[in-house]
């Protein structure tokens, strides 16, 4: 549940430092962000301004080397691994840039996967995923395999395997990057559907096009917050 | 020819640039080769060897099944033995033969150059060397007018291995004299390099006229005796006539021959007549000789074959899983080569020819690994199983086999995977993309099924292991009867140093005593048949009170004893007394039977008392008296079943043409081992005294066969399992790199370290599985199969299968825990990015 005042991602000092070889990479430098429910924000910035790295921290694929998060009134950035995996499993839905569908899986399995890991009956499991892939309008494509589908298809599919866990926010890094821009546009336009319902969604994207999708943007250089705006119309 | 050669050098750099696959590879090929090699050496010396001689496809094997009479000298099948009038007879068959040739061999007592020293000598027939096409190094070989008059012709023939060893091959021995078993022989010549007689294991060192039979084995000549049955008879047909023509021939005159010897015998009218009258002789091919080592081992050494055969299998899958994993990696470089326009044959070439350099340099280091095992084998076929003639030489059938083992496996490792390598679109190669994860499934399903396969034939061999080890283990723990516990024995020979039988008496009575005085001793005793050597002495009896019973019931094996026998050796006696020193060749006949014999002849009486006569016929003396019944022991072999045997006082005995000696001491026997060749040396300073050694020893010797396939087929199943591990380990680790973006999608969406672990146990749990199910069912089949060479374990045993099970379930565990571990560290973040 967010706060009172509806804050979901409450982020205070955040520093990521890579350590290789002698040499401190700061990735990122006091990031200062908090993110209400219901929001749709993007992050945005040029190549290796640290959009992945706070994208990894805030789906808690990754822990800050200093500052403090709080998910949904939760302190999250001291967690062990195994409880990052279950928040992460139960929160956050995440939507990868490369697709990051298993090739060996079904649409269907693909999408079950995180209720498998969460320990969902199979009954419950069933109608979840029937559900989610209908908001994505691939429930007819149950029995295929990712190799069968277009890369627009993958994506939607990966939506659904995002939001079938019903998190709290969605992750979305780069979503359109691999798609050609019809595809992009399509996925875009299902984010916003998305969001209307109520969806949260954090995405990465270094296209300006597809950042003004959100209602909120970040902008991000050299690992610090430079600059944020609010678009006053949300979506073209 | 340039590309070959550009091939070879490429070749050669790729095994350089990658000294870990290739050492990986080479040595597992080694170990398979190696090991193929040295079984193949031997199965090739026993059982597909011809001998060295002219035209060997010629030569034929005679038998008589059938009922035997009179006395049988046999080393293994009773129908192979004829007596000399006999074989006489048959040698005058010119109509299908070219030549018919007999053989006996014996124990030489050599005396030369003032030295005596047990031996081997071989009666032969005068035609012997004629008939097998055998020429001389040196003087003469022996010819039919050597072998005219019985003990006229004192000549013999050396074999090229004695007159190398012991006159270092010098001519001048043409025409010396040297005794042999107190006879002085004449050498005449010295037979052509590699021929070692008519049957794998024995190398005769003499070659003797059969006539001086006489002179070789004074206790018994046997000669004009149709009873006395101890020739093996082998023919060679003439050309153009085939087995079944020879066949056919020879049994128009057998008939007759054995209406010869029936007169001689006294057999009832009746079936009993009928059916010795009824014999045919059948005809065998020859070519490898006599087959007795190849009919008692044939068995085992195919079962080893099979299971060393599976082990290079296993070798070549493992190093074909590599060579795929090898493949995968390099697909961008095939697909580059396709793209400049290699057709696929071409890189099939080349990868083919890196396959052969790689299994070249396993087949040289393999025949290396082969000939240092061989030389442990041979040692110990030569010494404990006392086969002699097996050498550890790499011979051109040797090294053929080698070369061929080498192709073989580079054929069976190399093609699948060059194949594949050649198969994938080259736009799909070039192309790189990562939309989805754990690309080319039937790749890896592929390196799946073959570590199936080595699973499946793991559980063979580890199941073959097993039940050989268990026939091993209940051998061992058989109840001999007697107890070998610092118990040492030695044998002589006196007869072949001139003693007659009362002579042999004495000093057998003799050296009992001071043996027994020896600081240390417990008991001594002595027997004519040494215990579990294999060796037997048999014949008919009648019971009184049973003279109705069958020829064949009446068979009994027996021995001559000395008294303390039974307490020495400690086996118990369970009624009646032992023998003592009034057992004399003058007082009343004695005998002593074991609890077998009384089961069969007294099953609802007391036996003690009660007489028997030994022979056929109804003129027979039932003179024996039974004056104890002792408890049953192993006599001839570990592996033997109980069986009626009964014992005489050697003094009342007769014909003693040997003695063992059995010493039981307070302390380690071996430690009186020298004080006993004094004691021996102080009796008779020329009386060579052989086969010193512990019980137990002899024992271990008994069941030399049974040790090696159990040792070998363990080792066999450990270095598969070591193999199937490795392929194990090799495809987990493979598949964890190619499923690292997979898993760290798993982790990003929330699975547990304990459900990548699943992820992993569930390859290997299909890969066992898959394995099982087929390797089982072939266990069970080879099992049964092997259920002759088994021993108080039945080829379905469930304990021999669960544990085999076992072993591969730990061995792909162990297998399994480095990639899993590996699998639930992998980093997320990283992982979405790898590529």
């Amino acid at each position: 549940m967010a706060d009172a005042n509806g804050t979901l991602i409450k982020m205070e000092g955040v520093k990521k430092v890579f350590l290789t070889d002698e040499v401190e990479t700061h990735a990122l430098s006091e990031i200062h962000l908090e993110i209400k429910k219901g929001t749709y924000i993007s992050i945005a910035g040029p190549s290796g301004c640290g959009k992945s790295t706070l994208l990894s921290i805030l789906g808690l694929l990754d822990s800050p080397s200093d500052g403090s998060y709080m998910l949904n009134g939760q302190p999250v950035s001291k967690l062990s691994i195994s409880e990052r995996t279950r928040i992460r499993n139960r929160e956050i839905g995440f939507i990868f840039q490369a697709f990051n569908l298993i090739g060996d899986l079904t649409v269907y399995e693909n999408v079950e996967l995180p209720l498998t890991y969460r320990g969902t009956s199979a009954a419950e499991r069933k109608q979840k995923v029937q559900h989610a892939l209908e908001r994505v309008g691939m429930a007819h494509r149950l029995r295929h395999y990712p190799s069968q589908l277009s890369g627009g298809q993958q994506q939607r599919v990966a939506v659904a395997r995002a939001l079938v866990g019903d998190p709290l926010i969605l992750m979305a890094d780069e979503p359109t990057g691999n798609l050609d821009s019809k595809n992009g546009e399509a996925v875009m336009e299902l984010l916003r559907d998305l969001h209307r319902n109520g969806a949260t969604i954090c995405m990465v994207t270094h296209d300006q096009r597809y950042a003004n999708f959100a209602e909120r943007t970040i902008h991000l250089f050299d690992g610090r917050i430079v600059e944020e705006t609010q678009e006053a119309r949300v979506g073209a | 020819m340039h590309a070959l050669w550009q091939d070879v050098r490429y070749g050669l750099r790729m095994l350089a640039k990658h000294p870990g696959f290739t050492a990986i590879a080479v040595l597992t090929l080694a170990l398979g080769i190696g090991a193929n090699t040295a079984i193949f050496s031997l199965l090739n010396q026993v059982l597909l060897r011809r001998l060295p001689v002219r035209n060997p496809g010629e030569l034929v094997i005679l038998k008589s099944p059938g009922p035997k009479r009179g006395h049988v000298w046999s080393d293994g099948d009773d129908s192979e033995i004829f007596s000399y009038p006999l074989y006489k007879g048959l040698a005058k068959n010119t109509a299908v033969f070219n030549g018919v040739i007999a053989r006996y061999p014996f124990e030489a007592s050599i005396a030369s150059h003032g030295q005596t020293e047990r031996g081997s000598g071989e009666l032969v027939t005068g035609n012997y060397f004629d008939v097998l096409g055998v020429r001389p190094v040196l003087g003469r070989v022996l010819s039919p007018a050597d072998d005219d008059v019985q003990g006229a012709h004192p000549v013999l023939v050396l074999s090229h291995s004695y007159w190398t060893r012991h006159f270092g091959g010098d001519s001048g021995v043409l025409n010396q004299a040297i005794l042999v078993n107190n006879a002085e022989m004449t050498i005449v010549g010295v037979a052509q390099s590699g021929f070692s007689g008519i049957q794998v294991g024995q190398t005769p060192d003499i070659f003797v006229p059969m006539t001086m039979k006489g002179q070789m084995t004074p206790i018994r000549n046997g000669l004009d005796d149709w009873n006395d049955s101890f020739l093996a008879v082998l023919a060679r047909r003439k050309p153009g006539i085939s087995v079944e023509q020879a066949q056919a021939g020879i049994n128009v005159d057998y008939p007759g021959l054995l209406e010869q010897q029936a007169a001689t015998l006294k057999l009832r009218e009746g079936k009993e007549r009928q059916e010795f009258l009824g014999k045919k002789i059948v005809l065998y091919p020859g070519g490898q000789g006599r087959t007795t080592v190849q009919r008692d081992s044939g068995p085992a050494l195919m079962a080893l074959f099979a299971m060393v055969a599976l082990v290079l299998l296993i070798a070549c899958t493992n190093v074909a899983n590599l060579l795929l994993a090898k493949a995968a990696a390099r697909q961008r470089e095939f697909a580059i080569r396709s793209a400049l326009g290699a057709s696929p044959g071409r890189m099939m070439q080349q990868l083919l020819i890196e396959s052969l350099l790689c299994a070249l340099g396993g087949g040289v280091l393999g025949l290396i690994l082969g000939t240092w095992i061989m030389n442990i084998l041979t040692q110990a076929v030569v010494s404990d199983a006392g086969v002699k003639g097996i050498t550890s030489r790499v011979d051109g059938s040797v090294l053929g086999f080698a070369a061929a083992a080498t192709v073989v496996s580079a054929m069976l490792f190399g093609l699948i995977p060059a194949w594949r390598a050649t198969q994938t679109g080259v736009s799909q190669m070039l192309k790189d993309q990562g939309s989805t994860t754990s690309a080319g499934p039937g790749h890896v399903r592929f390196r799946k099924y073959l570590v199936a396969g080595q699973v499946a034939f793991t559980l063979l061999l580890l199941t073959g292991g097993a039940l050989f080890a268990r026939t091993l283990w209940n051998l061992r723990k058989q109840n001999l009867g007697l107890s070998t516990e610092n118990l040492i024995t030695f044998s002589i020979a006196p007869q072949l140093s001139g003693y007659n039988a009362p002579r042999t008496v004495a000093l057998v009575d003799q050296l009992r005593e001071r043996l027994g005085a020896l600081p240390g001793v417990l008991g001594v005793g002595s027997s004519q048949i040494p215990v579990l050597t294999g060796t037997d002495m048999g014949g008919n009896i009648i019971v009184e009170g049973r003279q109705n019973l069958d020829t064949d019931d009446r068979h009994v094996n027996f021995d001559a004893v000395s008294p303390n026998y039974f307490s020495t050796m400690r086996i118990p006696l369970l009624s009646g007394r032992e023998f003592n020193a009034g057992d004399t060749a003058t007082n009343t006949k004695v005998a002593i039977i074991n609890e077998a014999m009384v089961k069969e002849f007294f099953p609802k009486r007391n036996p003690i008392g009660v007489h028997f006569g030994m022979g056929s016929g109804d003129d027979v003396k039932l003179n024996i008296e039974i004056v104890g019944v002792v408890k049953d022991t192993k006599e001839s072999h570990v592996r033997d079943t109980d069986r009626p045997y009964f014992y005489q006082p050697y003094s009342q005995f007769g014909k003693l043409f040997g003695m063992s000696f059995y010493v039981r001491s307070q302390q380690d026997p071996l430690l009186i081992a020298n004080a006993m060749r004094e004691t021996v040396r102080g009796a008779n300073a020329n009386l060579p005294i052989y086969d010193l050694k512990t019980v137990q020893r002899v024992v271990d010797e008994d069941l030399f066969a049974e040790r090696v396939v159990a040792g070998l087929s363990v080792a066999f199943g450990g270095l598969a399992a070591l193999l199937a591990a490795l392929g194990i380990y090799g495809v987990l680790a493979y598949l964890v790199v190619q499923r690292t973006r997979e898993i760290g999608i798993r982790l990003a969406l929330g699975a547990g370290t304990g459900h990548v672990r699943g992820l992993v146990f569930k390859e290997v749990g299909w890969m066992v599985l898959t394995g099982a199910l087929v390797g089982l069912p072939a266990a069970y089949g080879m099992g049964r199969l092997s259920e002759s060479l088994l021993y108080g374990v039945h080829g379905g045993d469930a304990a021999v299968y669960l544990t085999s099970l076992g072993i591969i379930c730990l061995v792909a565990f162990v297998a399994c825990y480095i990639p899993s571990r590996r699998a639930t560290r992998i980093d997320p973040i990283v992982a979405l990015r790898y590529e």
